[in-house]
């Protein structure tokens, strides 16, 4: 466990030493921003988005379709790009060998770096999601919100949805995290790492939109992504979240028991 | 114990008995098993079967042994990190704490006095060989596996790393030194393990091999090496052949090699060029690995 | 593995919640019936119109296929709510108290994901064109000329 605490503490450091990942925060704190100055110089409107036609009405649209934007498209491999490179990495310096002969084992090298993914993966949604909504009320005004059932939802009340529907998706983001972990793993290659969950995300997207197949709808990861949308009816419902975060709870803990195991048996022949 | 990889056996009950506090060399071809061993007694490889035991216990199969550090092929750091922080990060791996002043006296310790602050993507191989010793010193092991470490650096810089590996003995810890130079090994080492296609070949002191070892080979090349060939039949001590490139290959000790080259003017025949061609170690080197001389 | 594999789907359906009521006319009737009346609400806010009684009566009837033309109410099958599943092709007869103070009713073409939420498209020449004008002078989407909703399925 010490030893576990003493990894995370270091995965973190070495990951905010590298500029991939000083990149990615960077774009999550910029791009919402930018985001809405092109909002505010023209009048075109993102109307085939959720809550994109009342961007020009309200900022509390904006951290919701920069919410539908990133999940549909970016946000499997924006947790890729670290999560999936996290094993893979040690692979390409060839420190695997330097790392476990030492003291700590192979299941605190493993937590240390599960912990870290995840802590990345955290961070990255609250940066994007308080920075879209900074963003939004700060340039396009904090009036309320029209909901889901045409009701207006105040300032107060906005806020805090807004931030639920963005905490509301972490379960499928760490989801996303694990899977690209057990790539990392399981491949050796960076690379493979970062593409492997980022298409099986954007398959996952694709078959959600296909009618006919409702009982595999409900197996797959995204549907998590779109768990929020009955936070903002009048009447409010649950049940896709919880649905979806127990279904994300059990990707997380298949890929991860799997991606320890490999860890676990792994001979380490080469670099 | 026996590791396969496919269907190669690239070890098959391997025993080293290493004296502590001296230096013990592991000599062999490539493919012979070094680095498979090395890895095994670092936890890094387990065995297909049967159980690797180093300072009186069992290694847990992918558990790094407490007592024993060091390092297998070239030694590997995080490039992005300073030689300090690379340091900090594999003493806390060890439940430790490095402080600015213990991981200073190492580096200069090792040659890399004033260089902790600096990234290691700076570092030439040589000076990752010298991290790769004070990151396995920083551990504080009373087994020091060094696996080629003098690979990579100038003379001067092999001159200072043989010194350190004898100091370090000197203060009582064990090393097994890896190598396939058979000169490496003999300025260090007092014992040695010969290994040949994943056993051991020998095992036991340097002077004891000596002792086994055919005398050191010469390529000669005289004015007339039929004649020369002649001078020699007959003489104690003295093997001479065709050498395969020209002129005649010579095995024999010093004092018989004289007695020789004297015979061989008074015969009239001159010495054109004479060299060593390898060591009387080597000699036996090669001929406990079955590889051609 | 296998035994494990069913009993996680099983699992998931059952937390699914297959009995749900689903998609089906009744199901998007029910939310989209005040939706509307909420969207009619906004626009004569926006609009600048403080007497909101008007639509307070406002239905629903939704039903699959038959294209209607705005401001119809008799068309085959539109008696009462029909059909079932995601997918476009849906259509929802509203009542619309128009400006001249009768009530109409008027055909939105619904598209209805399979989460629930769905896309309402209005007859732009009843509702008004895509945006609108408030008396201040700016230019605001038109609520009741294309509307997003949902529901739980």
């Amino acid at each position: 466990m010490r030893y576990a605490l003493t990894l995370y503490r270091w995965e973190l450091e070495k990951l905010t030493a590298q500029w991939r990942v000083r990149a990615v925060f960077g774009v999550a704190v910029l791009a919402p921003w930018l985001f809405v100055a092109a909002l505010r110089l023209q009048d075109a409107v993102p109307a085939d988005t959720l809550f994109g036609r009342w961007v020009h009405l309200t900022g509390f649209a904006t951290p919701l379709v920069v919410l539908v934007f990133t999940t549909q498209y970016a946000l499997p491999l924006l947790i890729s790009l670290v999560a999936g490179d996290i094993f893979a990495a040690e692979d390409r310096y060839g420190t695997w060998k330097t790392l476990l002969t030492r003291s700590a084992g192979r299941g605190a090298v493993f937590a240390g770096k599960a912990l870290a993914a995840g802590t990345y993966t955290v961070v990255f949604v609250g940066l994007l999601a308080c920075s879209s909504l900074a963003a939004g009320v700060v340039v396009l005004g904090h009036q309320p919100l029209v909901g889901l059932s045409g009701t207006l939802i105040g300032g107060g009340a906005a806020t805090g949805l807004v931030l639920a529907a963005w905490a509301s998706v972490l379960p499928a983001a760490l989801g996303f995290a694990a899977l690209a972990m057990l790539c990392s793993i399981a491949t050796r290659n960076g690379p493979a790492g970062i593409i492997i969950p980022t298409m099986v995300g954007l398959l996952m997207q694709l078959a959600s939109f296909v009618n006919g197949v409702d009982p595999l709808r409900h197996l797959l990861l995204t549907a998590n992504f779109e768990a929020w949308h009955g936070f903002f009816t009048a009447d409010r419902y649950y049940q896709p979240l919880v649905t979806s975060a127990v279904l994300s709870a059990m990707y997380l803990m298949s890929c991860l028991g799997i991606g320890y195991l490999l860890l676990h048996r792994r001979d380490f022949t080469e670099g | 114990m026996v590791k396969r990889f496919g269907a190669v056996r690239a070890l098959d009950t391997v025993e080293l008995r290493v004296t502590p506090g001296t230096v013990h060399g592991l000599l062999g071809p490539n493919g012979a098993g070094k680095t498979t061993l090395l890895r095994m007694l670092l936890g890094l490889v387990r065995p297909d079967s049967g159980t690797v035991r180093v300072l009186g216990e069992r290694v847990v199969p992918h558990r790094a042994p407490t007592g024993v550090a060091g390092f297998v092929e070239s030694p590997r750091f995080y490039p992005y990190l300073s030689a300090q922080a690379n340091l900090d990060l594999l003493a806390g791996l060890d439940g430790r704490h490095a402080s600015v002043d213990t991981v200073d006296e190492l580096l200069a310790r090792v040659g890399l006095a004033g260089r902790g602050a600096d990234q290691v993507s700076g570092f030439s191989f040589g000076m990752r060989q010298r991290l790769g010793l004070a990151a396995a010193l920083l551990r504080e092991p009373r087994l020091l596996i060094l696996d080629e470490p003098a690979n990579g650096l100038d003379p001067a810089g092999m001159r200072d790393m043989r010194a350190l590996v004898r100091e370090l003995a000197e203060d009582g810890r064990t090393v097994l030194l890896s190598s396939h130079l058979m000169a490496e090994v003999e300025q260090v080492c007092q014992d040695v393990t010969i290994l040949s296609a994943g056993s051991v070949a020998y095992h036991g002191t340097l002077d004891a091999l000596r002792d086994r070892a055919p005398a050191p080979a010469h390529h000669l090349r005289t004015s007339d090496d039929a004649a020369a060939g002649a001078a020699a039949r007959g003489r104690v001590g003295i093997e001479v052949e065709p050498h395969r490139h020209g002129g005649l290959a010579v095995r024999a000790e010093t004092a018989d090699l004289d007695d020789y080259l004297l015979a061989l003017a008074g015969a009239g025949v001159t010495v054109r060029a004479l060299a060593q061609t390898s060591t009387s170690l080597e000699q036996l080197f090669l001929a406990a690995t079955g590889e051609d001389g | 593995m296998r035994r494990t594999l069913v009993l996680l789907l099983g699992l998931v359906s059952l937390a699914a919640g297959c009995g749900g009521p689903g998609i089906t006319g009744a199901t998007l009737a029910g939310s989209l019936g005040p939706t509307f009346r909420n969207m009619y609400r906004l626009q004569q806010r926006l609009l600048g119109d403080t007497d909101q009684s008007t639509a307070d009566n406002a239905w629903a009837r939704c039903f699959r296929g038959g294209a209607v033309k705005p401001g119809v109410t008799a068309v085959p099958g539109s008696t009462h709510n029909s059909g079932s599943g995601a997918g476009p092709g849906w259509t929802c007869l509203v009542h619309w108290p128009a400006p001249d103070g009768h009530t109409q009713t008027l055909g939105y073409e619904v598209s209805v994901q399979p989460d629930g939420c769905y896309t309402a498209q209005g007859p732009s020449g009843y509702v008004g064109q895509q945006n609108i004008r408030t008396p201040d002078g700016t230019t605001v989407p038109n609520p009741l000329y294309e509307f997003d909703g949902c529901f739980t399925t």
